[in-house]
C-alpha cells in the first residue's frame, strides 16, 4: 500500500489503476477457471478502470484550468499595476497641469482687471482735477495724462483677451487626461474580461469613452512664456541651424502620489501590502465621514 | 499691408478670435477662418485671393502638418507664406514643420508683438 498523504490527485489516481491493473493481472487465471462466473467481475472491474482513466483526465482538465485562472490573476494583476502605476499616476499629472494653467492665466487676467481698475481711478482723479484747470496748457496737459491711462487700459483688455489662450492649452491637456482615461477603462475591461472568459465566454467589452484622434491635440500643451524658446526657434528659421538645442517646454507640477502600495515586481506575488484602502479615498490629506460627523455632531 | 487676405486655421474657436482681433489690431481686415486642414483647403479653392496663412498644428480632420504639405503640393499656392501657430516646441517638430514648408513658427501662448514680428519678417523676404 502507497502513503498517499503527500501525493496530488492526479498521482493518487495514477495509483489506483495501477492497483487496479495489477488486481486484475493476479485475478487473470482465475477467469480461466470455467466453473465459476467470473465473466460478470472482470467487466465489473474493467467498467472501474475505464471510469477511473475518465478521471484521470478530467482531474488533468481541472490542473489545466486552474493554472489559466492563475495565469489570468497574474495577468490582471500586472495589467492593474500598470494602470496603478502608470495611467492613472499619469492622468493625475495631466489634471495637475490642467489646474496649474488655470490658476496661472487666472492670476494673469486678474492683474490686467485690477490694473484696469486702478487706472481708471486715477482716470476720475485727472477728470475731476480738470475742473479746477486754469490754463488752456494745464487743461491740455490734463487731457493727454487721461489719454495715456485709457490707452493702457485698452492695452489691459487686450492683454486679457491674449491670456485667454490658456482656453486652447487647458482644452488639449483634458484631451489628454481623457485619452488616458480612455486607455485605463480599456485595461480594466481587458482584466475585467481575463476573469470572465472562464464562465461566460470571451465576449468583446463594450468601450464607455470614445476614442480621441490623438492628431486633434497635443497633451504637453503648457501655458507659460516661451520666450526661451521661441528665440531658439527664431535662430533655426534665421540660420537654418537645426542643431540648435530647444529648451524643454514644462511647468512643475506638484500632484499627490497615490498611498497604495503595489507589490513592486511581478517576481514579487505576495500582497500584503497591497492597501485597497488607499486607493479608494483613505487619503491622509481627507477627514472620512467618521471625523466630519463628529465634528457636527 | 491691406492688401494682405489672411487664413485662420484652428479648431479652437478661442483661439482663431484671438489671432483674428490681433491681426485686425494690426491693421489686417481681410482675415477668414477654418476649423481644419480640410475645411481649409476648401477655402483656399473657393475664395480668391487668400495670400497668407496661420495655421495651428494639431486638429482633427486633417492636421496643420498634412495642410501645410498640401498646399505645397498645389502648384498656385506653392508659396503662399505660412505661418504655424502651435503648443508643440519639441525640437524634432519645428524641423519637421520647416521641411514641411512653413515660413516661420510660433509657440502658443504668443503675444501680438511677436506674431507681428513674424508676418513682417516673412513679408520682408
Amino acid at each position: 500500500m502507497i502513503d498517499n498523504k503527500n501525493l496530488g490527485v492526479i498521482s493518487i489516481i495514477e495509483e489506483h489503476l495501477k492497483d487496479i491493473k495489477s488486481l486484475l493481472a493476479e485475478l487473470e487465471p482465475l477467469f480461466n477457471f470455467k466453473c465459476f462466473k467470473f465473466g460478470g467481475v472482470r467487466k465489473q472491474i474493467e467498467h472501474f478502470l475505464e471510469t477511473t482513466s475518465t478521471l484521470e483526465e478530467k482531474a488533468n482538465l481541472t490542473h489545466t484550468l486552474i493554472q489559466g485562472i492563475i495565469h489570468s490573476i497574474h495577468s490582471s494583476r500586472k495589467e492593474l499595476k500598470q494602470s496603478v502605476d502608470g495611467l492613472l499616476k499619469k492622468t493625475g499629472d495631466q489634471l495637475g497641469k490642467i489646474t496649474a494653467t488655470t490658476e496661472e492665466a487666472t492670476q494673469k487676467i486678474m492683474d490686467e482687471a485690477l490694473k484696469i481698475e486702478s487706472e481708471q481711478g486715477i482716470m476720475v482723479d485727472k477728470l475731476e482735477e480738470l475742473r479746477t484747470a486754469t490754463t488752456p496748457e494745464d487743461v491740455n496737459a490734463k487731457i493727454e495724462e487721461i489719454k495715456g491711462l485709457v490707452y493702457g487700459n485698452q492695452d489691459s483688455a487686450f492683454m486679457i483677451i491674449n491670456y485667454l489662450q490658456f482656453q486652447d492649452i487647458t482644452a488639449q491637456q483634458i484631451a489628454g487626461a481623457y485619452s488616458l482615461l480612455s486607455d485605463t477603462e480599456k485595461t480594466l475591461l481587458y482584466v475585467s474580461n481575463l476573469v470572465k472568459e472562464f464562465d461566460m465566454g470571451d465576449n468583446t467589452p463594450d468601450f464607455l469613452l470614445q476614442d480621441l484622434d490623438k492628431n486633434a491635440f497635443n497633451a504637453d500643451a503648457v501655458f507659460r512664456d516661451k520666450a526661451d524658446i521661441q528665440h531658439v526657434i527664431d535662430d533655426i528659421f534665421n540660420t537654418g541651424n537645426t542643431e540648435l538645442d530647444v529648451p524643454l517646454d514644462e511647468v512643475s507640477v506638484e500632484t499627490k502620489s497615490f498611498h497604495a502600495n503595489v507589490p513592486k515586481s511581478d517576481d514579487d506575488t505576495t500582497n500584503e501590502d497591497f492597501d485597497i484602502d488607499a486607493l479608494f479615498g483613505a487619503n491622509d490629506d481627507k477627514a472620512n465621514q467618521d471625523d466630519i460627523d463628529k465634528l457636527f455632531s | 499691408m491691406t492688401d494682405l487676405k489672411f487664413l485662420v486655421v484652428d479648431d479652437s474657436p478661442t483661439m482663431r478670435r484671438i489671432v483674428f482681433n490681433t491681426l485686425k489690431r494690426l491693421g489686417y481686415n481681410e482675415i477668414e477662418e477654418a476649423e481644419h486642414g480640410a475645411e481649409a483647403l476648401d477655402k483656399l479653392k473657393t475664395i480668391d485671393g487668400i495670400n497668407f496663412v496661420v495655421t495651428d498644428w494639431n486638429m482633427p480632420v486633417m492636421d496643420g502638418l498634412q495642410l501645410v504639405q498640401e498646399i505645397r503640393g498645389m502648384a498656385e499656392y506653392a508659396k503662399v507664406p505660412i505661418l504655424m501657430v502651435t503648443t508643440r516646441s519639441v525640437k524634432d517638430d519645428i524641423i519637421e514643420a520647416m521641411k514641411a514648408g512653413v515660413n516661420n513658427y510660433i509657440v502658443k501662448p504668443f503675444t501680438p508683438e511677436v506674431l507681428k514680428s513674424k508676418i513682417d519678417l516673412i513679408l520682408a523676404k
